[in-house]
């Protein structure tokens, strides 16, 4: 007679929303497991999301290719709960995966092919080869959740320059705040970046008074416009931790929102890029 | 025409605009609503209140300019789902219009809309 272990409080929500999961997937029929293992990724996000539950769910070392009507994409090891290599054709990537490299650097590295995989191929399947030869860990690798993070940040930070980009031919000054602060860019006449910059302290100083805002600013990004000084506009624009302050003439305000919605919008216009 | 219909005919009149609102900056109450469907009263006062935060901010920016009479007396709010336009009265700063759309570019005819509200609400209409 079997042994049953005895349960376990794992601590961690987390960890315990992927065993649930593993186990349900566990608990599919065969077509229907089939049907999910065939899964085809439409978008980098739906690439990612297939990946991420792969690498979760993969102990012992496993080869995988990421196959698009175009041919093989990529090629992955997977041990450990951790993805050990992702090879493409582009010299750029081999690059960034040699040598000795950080988790973190190579969890970027992996994040960028696979956006870009993602948003250059129609649909991509992962297809399970078999054993990898390959079974140690090293400094090259990155966990499922490490690449879901740096994805996401990836994805916001791409998202607050490609707005930038598209209202810098306005702006007489901006302001940028990316990963936490940590990253700081401006440019413009010194005069506008002060303003900018008692923008933001005015700002933080309404929010501490108003304690009543805090659903507002959890429900994902968004971008103010309000009288900067006469003739000019403040443009706030804020996702998670990253921020866009710029100036911009009071006749350019409307183009600038509706940029931004063509960027973080989730209808109407975006819909129509 | 009472407040309520000139906010009705405000909604219906501004293209994709789904809610339309008149509140007081300073307390942050919504005072009168049209909507196309029913909000609950926290939505729509967090609603009010994220336009004074931002008028706030403007009005502190601009004090010491000293010419308060030329600065814009609209905000504007992108969210990935909707716009929302505030207009406030140049004659009570405290009164307050609120449209929610889905363009910017509605912002001109909020104006006119919101100029007739405040009209109304201080007996001249």
């Amino acid at each position: 007679m079997g042994r049953i272990a005895k349960a376990r409080q794992t601590g961690s929500e987390e960890t315990a929303h992927q065993v649930r999961n593993a186990l349900v997937r566990l608990g599919m029929d065969r077509d229907e497991l089939l049907a999910d293992m065939r899964e085809k990724a439409t978008d980098h996000q739906s690439l990612l999301r297939i990946i991420t539950r792969e690498i979760d769910e993969v102990i012992l070392p496993r080869r995988m290719a990421l196959l698009s009507d175009g041919g093989t994409e990529a090629m992955l090891v997977v041990s450990n709960r951790r993805l050990i290599e992702l090879r493409t054709n582009d010299m750029a990537q081999q690059k960034a995966e040699g040598g000795d490299t950080e988790p973190d650097v190579a969890a970027l590295a992996h994040a960028q092919t696979i956006r870009k995989i993602g948003q250059q191929t129609g649909g991509t399947t992962l297809q399970r080869l078999g054993r990898a030869a390959k079974s140690t860990t090293s400094g090259k690798s990155c966990s499922a959740a490490r690449l879901a993070e740096v994805s996401e940040s990836l994805g916001h930070e791409n998202r607050m320059h490609g707005f930038l980009k598209m209202i810098q031919p306005r702006a007489k000054g901006w302001i940028m705040r990316a990963r936490e602060g940590r990253d700081v860019e401006r440019e413009g006449p010194e005069a506008v970046l002060l303003r900018l910059d008692h923008v933001e302290k005015i700002f933080a100083a309404h929010r501490g008074a108003k304690g009543t805002l805090r659903r507002l600013d959890r429900v994902g990004p968004s971008c103010s416009a309000f009288a900067l000084a006469p003739g000019w506009q403040a443009i706030v624009a804020r996702d998670g931790t990253d921020s866009l302050l710029a100036a911009v003439p009071n006749q350019g305000r409307v183009a600038v929102m509706d940029d931004w919605r063509k960027v973080f919008g989730t209808t109407g216009l975006n819909a129509t890029v | 025409m009472t407040i309520s219909e000139c906010l009705d005919e405000m909604r219906r009149g501004v293209p994709g605009c789904s809610l339309v609102s008149f509140g007081d900056l300073k307390t942050g109450l919504v005072l009168r609503t049209s909507a196309t469907r029913q909000h609950k009263q926290d939505y729509l006062e967090e609603i009010i209140q994220q336009g004074a935060l931002n008028f706030g901010v403007s009005d502190a920016l601009t004090a010491g300019d000293g010419r308060p009479e030329e600065t814009e007396n609209s905000v504007i709010v992108a969210t990935p789902d909707d716009v929302r336009i505030y207009v406030r009265s140049k004659e009570s700063r405290s009164d307050v219009v609120c449209c929610v759309c889905d363009r910017a570019e509605a912002v001109d005819g909020v104006k006119a809309y919101a100029l007739k509200i405040f009209q109304k609400v201080s007996g001249e209409a």
